[in-house]
């Protein structure tokens, strides 16, 4: 009465990489951030 | 069957998706890492000690963010084609994604136009949670459809079950049986994948218990079938079967309710010191 599909994805797992992708992109403006600080420290007076 | 009866292709939870509560090690792990960089910029005080210098244009950088955005609003969109059932709340929880998604794409292109503006610099933070309140929102919602196909699979092992009980014949118990056999090993292995993933420990072994319980009755419930079939006119026979079918029912009982089930579990009265 029923059909096994071994393996497949559930629902939270098909959203993982695609959160993690953002999750990168997010982290890729945070340092863009300390690159910003290290530039505001390093412009002479 | 003494399960309250929740239809077939029909989703109902009992937990509220607009709380925030993780339940799962899945969604936790996913989202711990956003949750950690996210915490960090905003509790930042001091310089960082992340490696300095590798930036790349703010604007490519801005454009990723929205990309990804994008990546997971799609995903989304297909999970929730994928389970009409639960395909309205989805889009919902898929809008506000969106939504933020556009409001953090605005501020980190703000941001990267000048990004020694404190001021543009909370506004990105504040983003940056929106977007991540509502990513939560969805995951946990594709948690639930989760939670919806594993009760769906309970419901084909009851209905399974309920044929198994009323066979009159030895072929018609060993047909039921074999059917009966499949679907409570699919529900077995989608609780098995549940307990594993679930973050109270008491939820887990709850899990295990119940199991435990439907693999060690399931064959008993065959056994003792077999002779009820066979001796319809002797009580003992008939107790037997009932035995073994009630704990099963009570097994599968105890799954829908602990996968139903939200907050912290209570402790068990044995538990503690004696």
């Amino acid at each position: 009465s029923t059909q096994i599909q071994p393996d497949q994805p559930t629902a939270v797992q098909r959203l993982s990489e695609p959160s993690q992708m953002l999750k990168h992109a997010v982290v890729n403006l945070i340092n863009y951030q300390d690159d910003a600080d290290l530039a505001t420290r390093a412009i002479p007076e | 069957m003494s399960l309250s009866p929740i239809p077939q292709g029909s989703l109902q939870i009992k937990w509220d998706p607009k709380n925030l509560e993780i339940r799962t090690k899945s969604v936790e792990k996913t989202l711990e890492p956003l949750v950690t960089q996210v915490t960090t910029l905003v509790n930042q005080n001091g310089p960082s000690n992340k490696k300095k210098g590798r930036s790349k244009k703010a604007n490519v950088l801005s454009a990723a963010v929205q990309k990804a955005t994008e990546n997971f609003v799609i995903q989304g969109e297909q999970i929730a084609h994928d389970f009409p059932e639960v395909e309205n709340d989805m889009l919902a929880a898929i809008d506000e994604v969106r939504k933020t998604g556009e409001t953090m794409d605005d501020a980190s292109q703000d941001f990267a136009a000048d990004p020694c503006s404190s001021v543009k610099r909370g506004a990105m933070v504040r983003a940056a949670r929106a977007l991540l309140s509502a990513v939560t929102r969805l995951l946990i919602l594709a948690d639930m459809v989760d939670v919806h196909l594993l009760l769906k699979s309970l419901h084909t092992v009851e209905g399974d079950l309920d044929r198994l009980k009323n066979a009159s014949s030895q072929q018609e118990l060993m047909d039921y049986f074999r059917d009966f056999g499949q679907s409570m090993a699919e529900l077995l292995d989608k609780a098995a994948k549940r307990q594993a993933d679930l973050k109270d420990p008491r939820k887990q072994e709850e899990l295990a218990a119940a199991r435990a319980v439907l693999k060690k009755n399931s064959m008993m419930l065959l056994t003792a079938s077999k002779a009820y079939v066979r001796h319809p006119e002797l009580a003992a026979a008939r107790a037997n079967r009932d035995y073994a079918y009630k704990q099963v029912c009570d097994a599968i009982k105890a799954i829908s309710d602990i996968t139903q089930a939200s907050g912290l579990s209570d402790a068990h009265p044995y538990e503690g010191p004696g």
